[in-house]
């Protein structure tokens, strides 16, 4: 197992685009990320080439229970994005943090 | 005559002891009833606050925002009716799609989490749904959106389609 996760590995043929809460939660589990963020300290997450969007819900489902768990700081310390193409992913991902956290706050009180 | 005697007290003794019982059980029984109703009453109670909440802090003066929204995604998914757009063009409209959709967050979806969790991400899943599923048909090949009918039946069937959706949830809740 490589502190690594490629998320080409898990794009449907030609597809341009990650979106969807399903498919967040399917590439959660089909990428053992909850396992990796456990066993390593820190894990390099690729963002591939020819990709023109990555919806806020996917990386919700994604990350949930990474950033839950880290929170946003601790999140970005262990996760370093490598992004392979010129998609600015940072956006909807700090949305989903966001979301993340802002739910998990309220939940608290 | 003893055996007589011996009866009847038996009996009075029975009679007192089950008037005791019984006096005994309806107590029980209206505590029970009275613990029961209250806290009936209480629950009633907070989802009428809750409810109220919704209506005056939230719907009253934030429900605008909910329909600015589906304008907005109309306005910003109208190029698409009008020419082909590239990739890139269309990465740049799924920009402006997330950028409505977190509008909305701040200006109406969070604002549900502080009357109920369950509320908050019925809406927010029904909103999320609306733009992965207006992201998906930009990108389909095989959707030309440039025919009227196709971009009716996917576009505004879509968004129309959402908008009731939000609609039922809300109304739901408050009935």
């Amino acid at each position: 197992m490589r502190n690594q996760i490629r998320l080409e590995d898990y794009r449907t043929p030609k597809a341009k685009i990650f979106t969807g809460r399903d498919r967040g939660i399917q590439v959660r589990e089909d990428s053992k990320i909850d396992k990796l963020e456990e066993e390593f300290s820190i894990i390099e997450f690729i963002i591939p080439t020819n990709l023109y969007s990555i919806n806020p819900s996917f990386f919700e489902e994604l990350f949930v229970n990474v950033v839950t768990k880290l929170g946003e700081r601790g999140f970005y310390d262990k996760f370093k994005f490598i992004n392979e193409g010129n998609y600015n992913y940072q956006k909807p991902l700090d949305e989903a943090v966001t979301r993340i956290l802002r739910k998990k706050t309220a939940l608290d009180i | 005559m003893d055996c007589i005697n011996f009866n009847n007290l038996d009996l009075d003794v029975i009679d007192k002891i089950s008037n005791i019982i019984i006096a005994f059980l309806t107590l029980i029984f209206t505590i029970y009833i009275f613990v029961f109703t209250t806290r009936k009453g209480n629950a009633q109670l907070a989802k009428d606050r809750k409810t109220d909440s919704l209506k005056t802090i939230i719907l009253e003066h934030n429900l605008k925002n909910l329909f600015s929204f589906y304008e907005n995604i109309l306005i910003t998914m109208a190029p698409l009716a009008s020419r082909k757009h590239s990739d890139f063009d269309k990465q740049e409209l799924n920009n402006q799609l997330q950028n409505d959709l977190k509008d909305l967050r701040l200006r109406f979806t969070d604002l549900l989490l502080a009357v109920d969790g369950n509320l908050y991400e019925n809406v927010k899943k029904c909103s999320d749904v609306l733009i992965d599923i207006l992201t998906e048909k930009m990108f389909e090949e095989n959707i030309n959106l440039q025919n009227k009918s196709d971009y009716d039946n996917n576009i505004i069937g879509s968004i129309s389609q959402s908008k009731t959706e939000i609609i039922k949830i809300l109304y739901e809740y408050n009935s």
